[in-house]
């Protein structure tokens, strides 16, 4: 056991006269260096690109972000409001009341997606569509309250399908730029990929461009019709009330926006937006990509 | 001793490079969310006035509602002694099913073209006759094809004005 002590003691004694060594030599070596000669001085600078992508309605942002390429907000969601939908329009620049939305009638609905970063990014949009309605009491009247916040309409009549959007006069979206993924689809939302890369600045092609309420929902539910009549010497006054069931449903349109950078394209879709049919290729040199929904 | 040691290094590789990895993940991404909703008013509400001046019954129909409507009325008599024409009726047009369909619709708090029916000239003042004169009407929430007005089922007119 002391033979084994006094073993270990100099093997300890002789680690510590080469580490001396080293360090000694490593001294004079450091010091020869800086006599010998002053190296020049060279100067490395790197940029962080980041990525943004915004979503546009009408033309115009409808997230307002408080500022664009300038901030290194990438990642971050910011969420904004439709304004068509909610009876307004951008004309000049200005929001312009719309008046009430009438069932059948086409409004205009542009959305589509735009690169505000400085790098190249391949862009996705999933549009979904529901319905609410005001609360109600026990005999069915709407609850006046500020807070009667609306509730899931539960009518297996008033489905999202009843909301239609519209490509250039055809039901549907513009199939030509985007890519519609069957199996992220649902009964409210859909998911869209752009079918080929977005430039910085550039603005996608647009996916839809009308909205509109379907006319038929007049005749889905029970509709409630009273008359009262006055008289007056030869004067007759008769008051007709139509009250439809859905009256004062309201429709919603939700859109997310979402973009992914263009290198190791395949590992990030996977990664990020965890899907495994959508594929991508981008040609660092042409700086020029495409993507396919499979 | 040795198995743990080992252990220890083993771990600490997995650390490092467990490391790297999420480094490798952490891709450029961004997104942005927008929502809007807009309420739907179906229902609505009509008033007809008929008033008779002992020449010509007229009949008045406002939107007292708070949406637009589509109109239509129907006069029901002595077939003998009342004249519904649209020469007095110019907004209105009688279709196949012997309605008289207003030609334009109707917005919210605005009056529908008077419709008149003529029951002058037709009764001979030395033998006056007791006979009803009956304007029933009925009005729809208006709906589109588009741009265009959607003629309610079962009315019997080729198009409707939106203005």
């Amino acid at each position: 056991m002391k033979n084994k002590r006094s073993k270990m003691s100099k093997r300890s004694l002789v680690l510590l006269v080469v580490a001396a060594l080293f360090l000694s030599a490593g001294t004079f070596a450091a010091a020869k260096t800086v006599l010998d000669i002053q190296s020049e001085y060279y100067r490395a600078q790197f940029y962080l690109n980041h990525l943004q992508v915004h979503l546009i309605e009408n033309g115009k942002d409808v997230c307002e972000r408080a500022g664009h390429k300038n901030d290194l907000d990438s990642g971050s969601k910011v969420t904004g409001e439709l304004a068509t939908t909610l009876g307004y329009d951008h004309k000049n620049g200005k929001s312009e009341k719309l008046g009430s939305i009438e069932p059948g009638k086409h409004y205009k609905e542009e959305i589509a997606a735009q690169n505000g970063s400085d790098i190249d990014e391949f862009v996705r949009l999933t549009v979904r569509k529901y319905w609410m309605e005001p609360q109600k009491d026990a005999d069915g009247n709407v609850v006046k309250d500020e807070n009667n916040d609306p509730v899931l309409v539960k009518s297996s009549k008033l489905k999202p399908s009843r909301i239609h959007l519209f490509y250039k006069g055809k039901e549907g979206y513009n199939s030509n730029a985007w890519a519609l993924n069957k199996k992220e689809q649902t009964a409210e939302s859909n998911t869209y990929y752009y079918k080929s890369d977005l430039d910085p600045d550039d603005t996608s092609a647009l996916l839809f461009d009308k909205v509109s309420i379907d006319k038929e929902i007049i005749d889905l539910g029970k509709v409630n019709e009273t008359t009262e009549t006055y008289s007056d010497g030869n004067k007759t006054k008769t008051v007709y009330k139509y009250e439809y069931q859905y009256d004062d449903c309201v429709f919603f349109i939700e859109a997310d926006v979402q973009a992914i950078q263009t290198h190791n394209i395949n590992d990030a879709i996977k990664s990020q937006w965890g899907v495994s049919n959508v594929t991508a290729v981008y040609n660092d040199k042409t700086e020029s990509g495409s993507l396919t929904v499979k | 001793m040795r198995n743990k040691n080992k252990l220890i290094i083993a771990l600490s590789l997995i650390l490092c490079l467990t490391a790297s990895v999420g480094f490798t993940l952490a891709y450029f991404t961004d997104y942005e969310n927008a929502k809007g909703g807009a309420v739907v008013n179906l229902s609505g509400q009509t008033e007809i006035e008929e008033e008779f001046d002992g020449n010509n019954k007229e009949a008045t129909i406002t939107n007292t509602g708070e949406t637009d409507m589509v109109v239509r009325l129907k006069v029901f008599g002595d077939e003998k002694h009342m004249k519904e024409n649209s020469t007095n009726n110019k907004d209105w047009v009688k279709g196949s099913d012997g309605f008289w369909y207003y030609k334009k619709v109707l917005p919210v708090g605005k009056e529908a073209s008077m419709f008149k029916v003529d029951v002058s000239g037709k009764i001979d003042p030395g033998d006056p006759i007791d006979f009803e004169i009956t304007v029933v009407h009925e009005s729809q929430r208006v709906t589109y094809d588009g741009d265009k007005v959607a003629i309610p089922k079962g009315w019997k007119i080729n198009s409707i004005s939106a203005e």
